[in-house]
């Protein structure tokens, strides 16, 4: 019943948008846009809502006439977890995809900015025929509400891994962010098709940058913070394919709102811009691909299929054609736009942003490179830490020496705003603070001391550049920066921290033995068993020594009824900004003992902090902006 | 700006279509080949064909099996496993459910492995099969063209194979075998 509502009100949505079209089409020569509001596809985001609430309904009433909600739940889960299962599966995300769509255009329509009439009609026809493609896709190939005969009276379950509240919230604000870019795509293409690329167009592109931006942010925040927690594992970053599909529209669209600001406050980078912006939604739907076609393989059980992933690919290859080509055609041609002053602000960040291009290539040919491999040579390779580490962590440190500079150099002139010997005196304040770190944690890797060196001359050019600013309208609105740089000077001088003294230890255990290892010594006190409704669970009981400090962790080993599974549930106890990190492992306790995993993460809570960080900067940056556009 | 000499330079706009025709074309190229090539792998290449004749001796003492089995009255499976792989631990519970609950016959093959982490694994989880074979050198499971581990394989009366999974096996997996062997 519920089911058919919802096929139904998906195929009204489809109807709808393409009646909208329709409209546009016959409009278009009479410029009459305004008279109809895009009733149609206004109606066509309301259907698209009430579908994807059906769906969430028909899951938390465990509906197993539907395939996917029989495939991926089961009566015995918690509220919340069915709920969430709703975006756990390949139909429902792809619907959850198809929803985004439609709710940035939504905003776009309704958002009280003063637009053209005619950019804003061709922004709204691009971004509906992205919905259009991915509506088709939706209901030929992975109907969410496809139904399944006999109505079996139990669900195949939610793989437990995926029972964690961090992991119900992560994709949502994922999709938020690199389906959102498909706005900015439209925007841009709708600029060039109606030959309005310009500055006036860079003003209004800003915000929709910066919204998705913000998103995505959280998004890859809240999963590398998940994977911490919940995986086991002691890491935060793994250079998963499936995080790295993430972060390559993440790098792009960084550079991407550098790029904008150079186009409107000098009224250059205009292909660039473009380029970046229609780049940064290739990426995302090329991610979709990866992670959704089943061509890698990779810690995140998604539910893979070969078919699909070829109508993705056709789509991304489509899309690319077409944006691209009207890109070649309808740039508009500036003689002088390759000419900028040597040491002036754009120039810095044209010239980080092709450090961001290079960061991005890197990624891309870490991701990409096993996949042709094999499917070429039939050869499986992994490309790991090592690569990217080596590759990247030379550059990021010169990376952050120019994000130091850039901001106190003036626009469009070889000038700064302080005298030059500034930079000296942050350079000899990072001296002084690297010497005392490398004295006092007594370390002389070159790698470490620069990665220092360079993060705290970001940090102190931050402070400086933010507290010397004359009034407080330019302290205001410069604040988004200063957070979302200082954010990522703390990153840095965190993964830095955290790579060169971070300890691990795996290893047997048995009930009351005593094991030193480095400053550390683990004793394993006591373990008990508790039933749950839908799982046992076993504790353990540990005592950490690090020199004076006693620490005890509780890590326990989770056995779900269904489907059986195992994970292993992490302790965590922090010292300041290290964590304490254990996980036992798959066993039972024998005589042989527990198996465990022990990890000493120094510092990571800096890496938390500064997503924090860089995300108030993306906040902030839409509140600013938006003052601004006022004044 | 070098690279805007690329997209602004003195290329005329025909040249510069073309040359982004073929660069797309070459990504779909790509990773069209490396889907099909996925498709192959998933693909179910031995599917319907007879098990080829293996000879295996057994993990724990010197017994051994000869596969396909002669005159054998129920289905069974084989699951190459090892004690080093990940995977092989996520779909253990759904072997010791075939086991217990479905009565079949579980032939594992221990691939690549060390013969004392492979019984502690057995140890610890449980053991689901009927009767576990060794392939230290990686040998056998070439022979019934396995791509690695795990994988599973259901074979009917006359040594047929029915199923193929790569990977892991899910919990749609399950089901299909269970179809099979009704």
């Amino acid at each position: 019943m519920i089911s058919s509502f919802g096929y139904y009100s998906l195929l009204t949505a489809t109807l709808l948008s393409l009646l909208e079209i329709i409209t546009y089409i016959k409009n278009y020569n009479q410029k009459n846009y305004v008279a109809h509001q895009f009733i149609f596809y206004k109606f066509s985001f309301y259907f698209i809502i009430i579908s994807f609430i059906l769906l969430i309904i028909s899951f938390a009433n465990s509906d197993f006439s539907i395939i996917s909600v029989y495939e991926n739940s089961h009566t015995a889960k918690p509220l919340f977890y069915k709920i969430a299962a709703t975006w756990g599966n390949h139909e429902g995300s792809i619907l959850l995809f198809i929803l985004v769509i439609s709710a940035y255009g939504y905003c776009f329509i309704i958002s009280k900015r003063k637009i053209d009439n005619h950019l804003k009609a061709t922004v709204v026809f691009i971004q509906n025929i992205l919905l259009i493609i991915f509506l088709f896709f939706l209901l030929f190939t992975s109907n969410p509400f496809e139904k399944i005969l006999p109505i079996p009276n139990e669900g195949l379950g939610l793989n437990p891994i995926l029972q964690d509240p961090l992991l119900v919230i992560h994709p949502p604000f994922l999709y938020l962010g690199y389906v959102g870019f498909s706005l900015i795509f439209s925007l841009t293409l709708a600029a060039l098709i109606n030959n309005q690329f310009n500055i006036d167009w860079s003003k209004l592109a800003k915000n929709w940058i910066f919204l998705p931006w913000t998103f995505l942010t959280v998004g890859i925040g809240l999963g590398s913070f998940w994977a911490y927690y919940e995986l086991g594992w002691g890491g935060y970053w793994f250079w998963d394919p499936v995080e790295n599909a993430s972060l390559m529209p993440w790098i792009a669209a960084t550079a991407l709102i550098h790029s904008v600001l150079v186009m409107e406050k000098t009224g250059k980078l205009f292909s660039w811009t473009a380029i970046l912006a229609l780049l940064t939604f290739i990426l995302s739907l090329f991610g979709t691909f990866l992670v959704r076609s089943g061509v890698l393989n990779s810690v995140h059980a998604f539910a893979n299929d070969p078919e699909r992933g070829l109508y993705i690919l056709i789509i991304i290859s489509l899309l690319a054609f077409v944006s691209l080509s009207l890109f070649i055609i309808k740039i508009p041609k500036q003689t002088n736009e390759n000419h900028f002053t040597f040491l002036s602000r754009e120039n810095v960040i044209v010239i980080n942003n092709y450090f961001l291009i290079f960061f991005l290539t890197v990624v891309i040919i870490g991701t990409t490179y096993p996949i042709l491999l094999a499917a070429i040579v039939g050869k499986s390779i992994s490309v790991g830490p090592q690569y990217y580490n080596s590759i990247l962590a030379p550059f990021v440190f010169i990376f952050l020496l120019l994000m130091a500079t850039g901001p106190f150099m003036k626009w469009k002139q070889s000038a700064f705003f302080y005298y030059k010997n500034i930079f000296i005196s942050f350079l000899l304040l990072s001296v002084f603070i690297v010497t005392t770190l490398a004295v006092l944690l007594q370390q002389f890797n070159p790698l470490f001391l620069l990665g220092i060196l360079t993060s705290c001359y970001l940090i102190i050019s931050t402070f400086v550049d933010i507290f010397y600013k004359k009034n407080f309208k330019l302290i205001v609105t410069n604040l988004s920066r200063f957070f979302s740089h200082l954010g990522f000077a703390i990153l840095i001088l965190s993964i830095t921290l955290n790579y060169f003294f971070s300890k691990e230890l795996t290893t047997n255990i048995k009930l009351g033995e005593n094991i030193a290892f480095d400053q550390f010594s683990i004793q394993f006190k006591d373990s008990k068993t508790k039933n749950e409704s839908n799982y046992q669970e076993l504790f353990g009981t540990f005592n950490i020594k690090n020199e004076n400090m006693l620490i005890e962790l509780h890590p326990s080993i989770r056995k779900y009824i269904q489907p059986s599974q195992f994970t292993s549930e992490t302790s965590i106890k922090n010292n300041g900004m290290s964590d304490y990190y254990m996980a036992m492992d798959y066993s039972s306790v024998q005589s042989e003992g527990i198996g465990i995993r022990f990890y000493y993460n120094y510092f990571i809570r800096g890496i938390w902090l500064s997503f924090i960080l860089i995300t108030l900067g993306g906040c902030i940056s839409f509140y600013t902006r938006r003052y601004d556009n006022k004044i | 700006m070098d690279v805007l000499v690329f997209i602004q330079g003195d290329m005329t706009t025909k040249s510069k279509l073309s040359l982004l025709a073929i660069i797309l074309l070459i990504f779909f190229g790509a990773f069209y080949f490396s889907l099909q090539t996925k498709l192959k792998n998933d693909d179910l290449v031995m599917i319907n064909k007879m098990l080829p004749a293996i000879k295996l001796q057994s993990l724990q003492d010197d017994s051994y099996v000869e596969l396909p089995l002669q005159n054998k009255k129920n289905f069974y499976l084989i699951n190459i496993w090892a004690s080093w792989c990940v995977p092989c631990r996520q779909e253990h519970p759904l072997l010791m459910r075939l086991k217990k609950e479905n009565n079949l016959a579980i032939y594992g093959i221990n691939y690549k492995d060390n013969k004392s982490n492979a019984q502690k694994f057995l140890e610890e989880l449980g053991n689901p099969y009927f009767f576990s074979g060794s392939d230290m050198d990686g040998s056998k499971a070439i022979e019934i063209g396995a791509y690695g581990v795990p994988e599973t394989y259901l074979i009917d009366r006359e040594g047929k194979i029915i199923l193929k999974f790569i990977g892991p096996i899910s919990n749609t997996n399950y089901e299909q075998i269970i179809q099979n062997i009704k």
